[in-house]
């Protein structure tokens, strides 16, 4: 076996995993927040457009 | 804003693509280095996260004095960003200098001027995330993490000159080797030209990354707002 | 609140852990270790601590007993003034004449019992011709080791 092989992948290996994970956890946080951002300012406009209407 | 979008996907894949060509010219085009043999491979990880790594924290660094000079919560998003991001190089380059380190030390760690002074770094920046969550008010939060974001910053320069100030065990800079007066890293060509490839290839993951987390952290914000607004 | 003061608790704890390191660490950090001459300069004040020196395997000195794992070899500066070291434990693989290295442990009479053998790498990095020529020899002349 080459010396140090299993050092190097251990090294690769947990930086690629790292951000494999770090960029899912990233990108499922984006989708959530822009889901509830979306449903939240439509019930705001919904609101304020109903609060008009009764003026 | 579909722009950003765009801006976003191409940085991804360009970055990623080109990380994974660096990788293939450091393990297939690349010859052994003579003194340490085939663990020299890991530079190609642990150098250019090491710069992106101070790369990130002078962003910090440069959006906390604009939000204090500004008081733009926009800055303070990006500081904030750029920060989580340099955490996690932050921990890469610890976790990569310690299996380095095993490799051609004999140690996965020791207490000398250049490890601990980056440690201090980490911790630094943990401290800002607990900082920042221990905060209610949105505006308290960016007054003070911005404080902390520039104080910790100062480390880095202390970290990069501590080879040169004190006795360690860590090697001085090879990338950043000066000569009398003239910048002469200690490397031949064949083995410094893909370093720095690798390094500006990082540069642009970094940056995907940085985008990436400042879209979720607008939105973060956007949304706690909302919510403020719906409870009145 | 209550997760709030957990969030000060945190911080708090971090800070204290800065603080420890930076006290604990800040003379061994800045004095990582001696040099053979200071060593040599003034015996008493090292005799029996444990310490750490760190200097170059002089040439021609070294003598590695494989049968009782046993390490010894002088390290030097300048070449004149050296210390022998005694090392009991297995040679590093990057173990080599004229290398830097950081012996820790103590000193007992003239020589250097140590308990922790590092070496220290040179900032300069080389490839040899014949390397790059025969990349695969020399792959197969490591996996024959």
């Amino acid at each position: 076996m080459l010396i140090g092989l299993d050092y190097v992948i251990a090294a690769y290996g947990i930086w690629l995993i790292t951000f494999v994970v770090y960029i899912i956890l990233t990108k499922r946080r984006l989708k959530t927040t822009s889901h509830a951002v979306t449903a939240l300012e439509q019930r705001v406009s919904g609101t304020s457009a109903t609060s008009q209407h009764t003026k | 804003m579909a722009s950003m979008k765009k801006t976003i996907l191409y940085l991804e894949w360009g970055s990623i693509l080109a990380l994974l060509a660096c990788g293939l010219w450091v393990f297939l085009k690349l010859p052994i280095e003579t003194s340490q043999g085939f663990p020299q491979k890991i530079m190609y990880l642990h150098v250019p996260s090491v710069i992106t790594t101070y790369l990130a924290f002078f962003i910090v660094f440069v959006y906390s004095i604009a939000y204090l000079w500004k008081r733009e919560l926009m800055f303070d998003q990006i500081a904030k960003a750029s920060a989580e991001v340099g955490l996690v190089f932050c921990a890469l380059v610890l976790i990569t200098g310690a299996i380095w380190g095993r490799t051609t030390w004999g140690t996965y760690w020791v207490w000398d001027a250049r490890l601990t002074t980056t440690l201090l770094l980490f911790l630094i920046f943990m401290g800002y995330f607990l900082l920042r969550m221990s905060v209610n008010d949105r505006d308290k939060e960016a007054r003070l993490a911005s404080v902390l974001g520039i104080i910790g910053f100062l480390d880095i320069p202390i970290i990069h000159k501590s080879v040169e100030w004190w006795r360690t065990l860590h090697q001085p800079s090879t990338l950043f080797k000066v000569d009398s007066g003239e910048a002469k890293p200690s490397m031949p060509p064949e083995l410094l030209y893909p370093l720095l490839a690798s390094t500006l290839v990082m540069l642009a993951f970094y940056l995907y990354l940085l985008l990436l987390r400042y879209q979720t952290e607008k939105r973060t914000d956007r949304l706690n707002q909302l919510l403020a607004e719906t409870q009145d | 609140m209550k997760t709030r003061t957990k969030f000060v608790i945190g911080g708090a704890v971090i800070l204290a852990v800065i603080i420890a390191l930076s006290v604990q660490s800040l003379q061994e950090m800045t004095v990582f270790f001696y040099t053979p001459q200071e060593v040599l300069a003034s015996p008493s004040k090292f005799e029996d601590k444990t310490i750490r020196i760190g200097a170059l395997v002089q040439k021609g000195s070294v003598d590695w007993n494989a049968k009782d794992i046993q390490l010894s070899f002088n390290i030097t500066e300048d070449g004149n003034e050296f210390i022998p070291v005694l090392y009991d434990g297995v040679k590093p693989d990057l173990f080599r004449e004229g290398q830097g290295v950081v012996v820790e442990g103590k000193m007992k009479g003239p020589r250097f019992e140590a308990n922790q053998l590092l070496v220290k790498h040179s900032e300069e990095y080389t490839v040899e011709t014949e390397h790059k020529k025969n990349k695969e020899d020399y792959y197969k002349s490591i996996q024959a080791q």
